[in-house]
C-alpha cells in the first residue's frame, strides 16, 4: 500500500464511501432477485402473463414512469421493465451524494486544506479522491455482478444477468462524473448536490418525454437514462449504450479534473459574489434565519415541481385516451385505481410528486443537521434561544417549503392542463396536492426524531427511509410482497388522488405520527450534547 | 457574589475524561484567565457553562442560574466568543450582526457601529469572503456589542493581528471598568498577563492551580546562580533546592519557599557573586503545563 499523501487521500475517499456502495449493491441484487422470483410466484399461468402484458403494454402512463415495456409475458421482459430504470436511478442518487461528499464536503469542512499543505497539488488530490471513489464503484459493480449472476443467473442466463449489472451500475458511473463536475462548478457541497440532482431530474424528464410518444423516441439518445433503456440487457442486449454510459462518466470526471486547477480551494467557478445588497428584513429571529437559509432550496424545489406538474398536465390527456382503449386494468387495479381516465394517470404521477416532496423533507433534515454539525447553531444557542425553539423554527420553515412545493406542482398541472384540455378541475388537483403532503410530513418528523436521537446517522437513515419506501412501493406491489412489508412503506399509505379519493384518515395518522416523532426529536435534542461533524 | 460557580463539574467522552471534578468560582467584575495545554479541557468547561453539552457529574451555575436549565435567562446576560467561529457563509457581516443582535435582545446601534469602526471590519462582505481574522472580529463585535454582564471568551484573539489584539485588550479593560465579568481562555500568555487578575491552570482535565498572578509568582521557584573562586559547594540536601546544575565555576539551581538556608550555604562556601531572578510568566506556566520545569523542551532523540 502506498504511504504517499495521494494514497492516504484515495483511501480516505474509499473509507467514507464503501459502506454505502455495498448497501446499494446489495439492494440492487435483492430487488432484482425478488422481482424475478416474485414474477413466477405471482403469475404462474401463461394466460395471466399475457393479460398483464397487454394491460401494461398499452399504458403510456406506466411506460412514462418505468420506460417502454417489451416482452412482458416473459420473466426477462417483466424484470427488465420493472427494475432496470428504477435501480439505475437509486444508484445514481447514491453516487451523486457520495461524490459531492468526498470531493466537496471535505473541502467545505476545511479538511482538504490540511492535505493540500502536504506535497500534493489540488489536481493530484482530486485525482486521488476520484481514484478512491473509483474503487468504491468497482466494489458496487463486483457486488452487483456476483450477486445477480449467482442469484438470478439460473433464471435469466449468466450473460444477460451480467449485462444487467453493468447497465444498472452505468448510471452511478455517470453520476460520479456529474457529481465531480458539479463539485467544481458550485461553491458548496449542498449546491453541488442540488446541481447534480437537477441534472438527474432533467435526464429523467427527457426520458419521460421520449417514451411518451413514438415521434419522440429519438430523444432517448439524448439522455443517459435513455441509454439505460436502450441497452435492453435481458430482452435484446445492446452493449453500445452501456459503453456510452461508462465513457460519459469517464469524460465528465476528466473535465472535472481539468477544472480543479482553474478554481480556488473553497470556492466554485460560479463563486459567491463579494460585496452585496444587505437584506436584513425578517432576519431577527431563529425562524427568520431558517427561512432565509431555506429560500434557495425552496425556490429550486418549487420551480422543479412546477415544471414536473406542468409536464403531467401536458401529457395526461393523450396518455389517458390511449389508456381508455387498453385491454385490462389489472395494473391500475393493483394500485386501487378503478377510474381509467385522465385522473388515473395524474394519480400515478402524483405519487412521484409525493416522493419528490419526501426527498425535499429529507433534504431539510440534512440542512438542520448541517447547522449543528458545522457548529453554526452554537451562535444561536449561546444566545437566549432554546434548542426547542430553534428546532421548531427549522421544522416550521421545512413545512412551508413542502407546502410551497406541493402548491407549485398543482399550479403547474392546472396551468398546463388548461392549455392541453386536461379536464380535471382545480379543486380535484388541489386535493391531490394536499394528499402529497402527509408522507413528506411524516418523513420530516421521522428525520427530526432521528436527528435528536442519532445525530450522526440521521441524514443517511432519513434518505434510506425514503428510498426503502420507494422501492417497496414501486417494486413490491407487483411482485406480491406480503402486506405487512408493504405497509412499512410510507408511500403505501398514500392513495393515488385524484384517481381515487384521498385516504384522509391515513393522511391524518401520518401527519400526527410525524408530529409526535418531531416532538420526540426535540426532547432528545434537549437532553443530549451538541455533536459536531 | 460568584458569577460563575462549578461544583464537581465532570465531563467524560465515552471512557476518556475531558474534565474531572472541577470546583471553580469567578467573582463579579473579575477578569479570570483560564489556561492549560491543548486538550486539557478548557473548551469543554466553557461548553458546559454555556449549556451546549451535558455534564457527566457535578453542576455549573452562571449568574445564579443553572447552566443547563436556565439557558434563556442566563444567555440574556452573557456573551460568548469561540476560537473558531462558524457563521452562515451566505450572510454578510452586517446581516449577521443584525441577526445576532436581534436574537440577543436590544443592541445599541451606535455602540455596534463604533465597534465595527474600531475593529476596522468591512460589514458589507459576505461571511464566506472574510479572512479568518475578519471572521473572528465579527464574532468579537457580535459579543461585545451586547454589553453583556458576563463575557465568556475561548481563545478570542486567534488569528487577530497585533493591532487588533491591542483593540481587544482595550475592550476587555473597558468591560472591566463597566463592571462586566470576563472569563478568558487563551494561549497568549502576554494577553493573560496584561488582562487577568486571577488565573486557573488546567492539566489533563484537572485543575492544578488557581490564584492571583502575583501570588503564584511569589510561590513559584526562584532561579539562583552563584559563582565561586574555589570548589563548588554540594547543594543537595539544602531545603527547597531543586534542579542543581554546575557549569565551570558557577552553580545554578531553583529554590522554592524560604531562600535563607540556601543563602547560608552559599555564603559559607565563599560565593563571589549571587544572582537571582523571578521566573518569567512563561516559565511559571510551563512548570504547570508539562511535568516539570523542562518538560516543554522536545524529548531527546526525536528525529522527525
Ligand atoms: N466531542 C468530543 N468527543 C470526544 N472527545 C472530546 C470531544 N470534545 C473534546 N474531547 C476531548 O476532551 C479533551 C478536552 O478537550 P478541550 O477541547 O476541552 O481542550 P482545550 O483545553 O480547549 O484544548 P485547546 O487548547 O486545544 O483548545 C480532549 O482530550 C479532547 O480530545
Ligand atoms: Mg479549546
Amino acid at each position: 500500500m502506498s504511504r504517499t499523501a495521494a494514497g492516504v487521500t484515495a483511501r480516505l475517499a474509499w473509507r467514507r464511501t464503501w459502506r454505502g456502495a455495498a448497501a446499494v449493491g446489495l439492494s440492487i441484487v435483492l430487488v432484482t432477485v425478488t422481482a424475478v422470483l416474485g414474477y413466477e410466484a405471482a403469475y404462474p399461468d401463461p394466460a395471466d402473463r399475457v393479460t398483464l402484458a397487454r394491460s401494461i403494454g398499452s399504458n403510456p402512463g406506466l411506460s412514462a414512469l418505468f420506460g417502454e415495456p417489451r416482452d412482458l409475458e416473459t420473466m426477462a421482459g417483466f424484470t427488465e421493465w420493472r427494475v432496470v430504470l428504477i435501480l439505475a436511478v437509486v444508484g445514481a442518487v447514491w453516487a451523486l451524494l457520495a461524490t459531492t461528499r468526498v470531493l466537496r464536503g471535505e473541502e467545505d469542512e476545511g479538511r482538504t486544506e490540511l492535505l493540500l499543505a502536504g506535497p500534493m497539488t489540488r489536481t493530484t488530490a482530486a485525482r486521488a479522491t476520484l481514484g478512491g471513489l473509483g474503487g468504491t464503484v468497482l466494489l458496487l459493480l463486483a457486488i452487483t455482478l456476483v450477486g445477480l449472476v449467482a442469484g438470478s443467473g439460473r433464471d435469466l442466463g449468466a450473460g444477460p444477468a451480467a449485462l444487467l449489472a453493468l447497465t444498472v451500475v452505468g448510471m452511478p458511473v455517470v453520476m460520479v462524473g456529474v457529481g465531480a463536475l458539479a463539485s467544481q462548478v458550485a461553491d458548496t457541497r449542498r449546491r453541488a448536490t442540488g446541481l447534480g440532482a437537477a441534472v438527474l431530474g432533467v435526464a429523467y424528464l427527457v426520458r419521460v418525454l421520449a417514451d411518451s410518444s413514438a415521434d419522440l423516441r429519438w430523444l432517448r439518445w439524448a439522455t443517459p437514462l435513455g441509454w439505460i433503456e436502450l441497452a435492453h440487457p435481458l430482452t435484446e442486449p445492446d452493449p453500445v449504450p452501456v459503453v456510452l454510459l461508462y465513457v460519459l462518466g469517464g469524460v465528465l470526471a476528466l473535465v472535472a479534473l481539468a477544472l480543479v486547477g482553474v478554481r480556488d480551494t473553497g470556492a466554485g467557478l460560479r463563486s459567491a459574489r463579494g460585496a452585496t445588497r444587505q437584506r436584513v428584513r425578517g432576519l431577527t429571529s431563529p425562524v427568520g434565519l431558517a427561512a432565509r437559509l431555506a429560500a434557495g432550496s425552496a425556490w429550486a424545489w418549487a420551480i422543479g415541481l412546477l415544471l414536473a406538474g406542468g409536464l403531467i398536465g401536458l401529457v395526461a390527456r393523450t396518455a389517458a385516451e390511449a389508456l381508455a382503449q387498453s385491454a385490462g386494468q389489472d395494473m391500475l387495479g393493483g394500485l386501487g385505481i378503478e377510474d381509467s381516465g385522465t385522473r388515473a394517470y395524474v394519480g400515478i404521477f402524483y405519487l412521484f410528486i409525493t416522493i419528490a416532496l419526501a426527498l425535499a423533507a429529507a433534504g431539510q433534515v440534512a440542512a438542520t443537521r448541517e447547522e449543528e454539525a458545522t457548529g453554526r447553531v452554537d451562535a444561536l444557542l449561546v444566545r437566549p434561544v432554546t434548542r426547542g425553539r430553534w428546532l421548531a423554527g427549522r421544522v416550521v420553515v421545512a413545512v412551508g417549503l413542502l407546502a410551497l412545493g406541493a402548491g407549485a406542482a398543482v399550479l403547474g398541472t392546472w396551468a398546463a392542463g388548461r392549455a392541453a384540455g386536461l379536464g380535471v378541475g382545480a379543486a380535484d388537483l388541489g386535493t391531490a396536492g394536499v394528499n402529497t403532503l402527509p408522507a413528506a410530513l411524516f418523513v420530516l418528523g421521522a428525520g427530526t426524531a432521528l436527528h435528536g436521537v442519532l445525530p450522526r446517522l440521521a441524514v443517511p437513515l432519513t434518505y434510506a427511509l425514503v428510498t426503502a419506501s420507494f422501492l417497496l412501493e414501486v417494486v413490491g406491489a407487483s411482485v406480491g410482497l406480503p402486506t405487512w412489508l408493504l405497509n412499512l412503506s410510507v408511500l403505501h399509505h398514500v392513495a393515488p388522488a385524484p384517481a381515487v379519493d384521498p385516504d384522509w384518515l391515513a393522511g391524518a395518522v401520518l401527519v400526527l405520527l410525524g408530529l409526535g416523532l418531531a416532538v420526540v426529536g426535540a426532547v432528545a435534542l434537549r437532553a443530549r450534547d451538541l455533536v459536531s461533524a | 457574589m460568584a458569577v460563575i460557580r462549578t461544583e464537581g463539574l465532570t465531563k467524560h467522552y465515552g471512557r476518556s475524561p475531558a474534565l474531572e471534578d472541577l470546583d471553580l468560582e469567578v467573582a463579579q467584575g473579575e477578569v479570570f484567565g483560564y489556561l492549560g495545554p491543548n486538550g486539557s479541557g478548557k473548551t469543554t468547561t466553557i461548553r458546559l457553562l454555556l449549556g451546549l453539552i451535558r455534564p457527566t457529574a457535578g453542576r455549573a451555575q452562571v449568574l445564579g442560574g443553572d447552566a443547563q436549565r436556565d439557558v434563556v435567562a442566563i444567555h440574556r446576560r452573557l456573551a460568548y466568543v469561540p476560537g473558531d467561529t462558524a457563521l452562515w457563509p451566505q450572510l454578510t457581516g452586517a446581516e449577521t450582526l443584525h441577526l445576532l443582535g436581534a436574537v440577543h435582545g436590544s443592541v445599541d446601534a451606535n455602540y455596534r457601529a463604533a465597534l465595527v469602526e474600531r475593529f476596522e471590519l468591512d460589514p458589507s462582505k459576505r461571511v464566506r469572503a472574510y479572512s479568518k481574522g475578519n471572521r473572528q472580529k465579527l464574532a468579537l463585535i457580535a459579543a461585545l456589542m451586547t454589553r453583556a454582564e458576563v463575557l465568556v471568551l475561548d481563545e478570542p484573539t486567534a488569528g487577530l493581528d497585533p493591532l487588533m489584539e491591542q483593540q481587544f485588550r482595550a475592550c476587555v479593560r473597558e468591560a472591566q471598568d463597566r463592571g462586566q465579568t470576563v472569563f478568558l481562555s487563551s494561549h497568549v500568555l502576554a494577553e493573560v498577563e496584561a488582562l487577568c487578575g486571577r488565573v486557573a491552570i488546567l492539566r489533563a482535565g484537572r485543575l492544578v492551580e488557581v490564584g492571583s498572578l502575583d501570588h503564584m509568582r511569589l510561590r513559584a521557584a526562584l532561579a539562583v546562580e552563584a559563582s565561586f573562586d574555589g570548589p563548588l559547594p554540594d547543594l543537595a540536601g539544602v531545603p527547597g533546592v531543586t534542579a542543581v546544575e554546575r557549569a565551570g565555576q558557577t552553580v545554578r539551581c531553583q529554590v522554592t519557599g524560604s531562600i535563607g538556608p540556601l543563602l547560608g550555604r552559599l555564603a559559607e562556601a565563599g560565593a563571589t557573586r549571587v544572582v537571582s531572578r523571578e521566573p518569567s510568566l512563561e516559565e511559571l506556566f510551563l512548570t504547570h503545563y508539562g511535568s516539570g520545569p523542562h518538560a516543554a523542551a522536545p524529548p531527546a532523540g526525536d528525529g522527525r
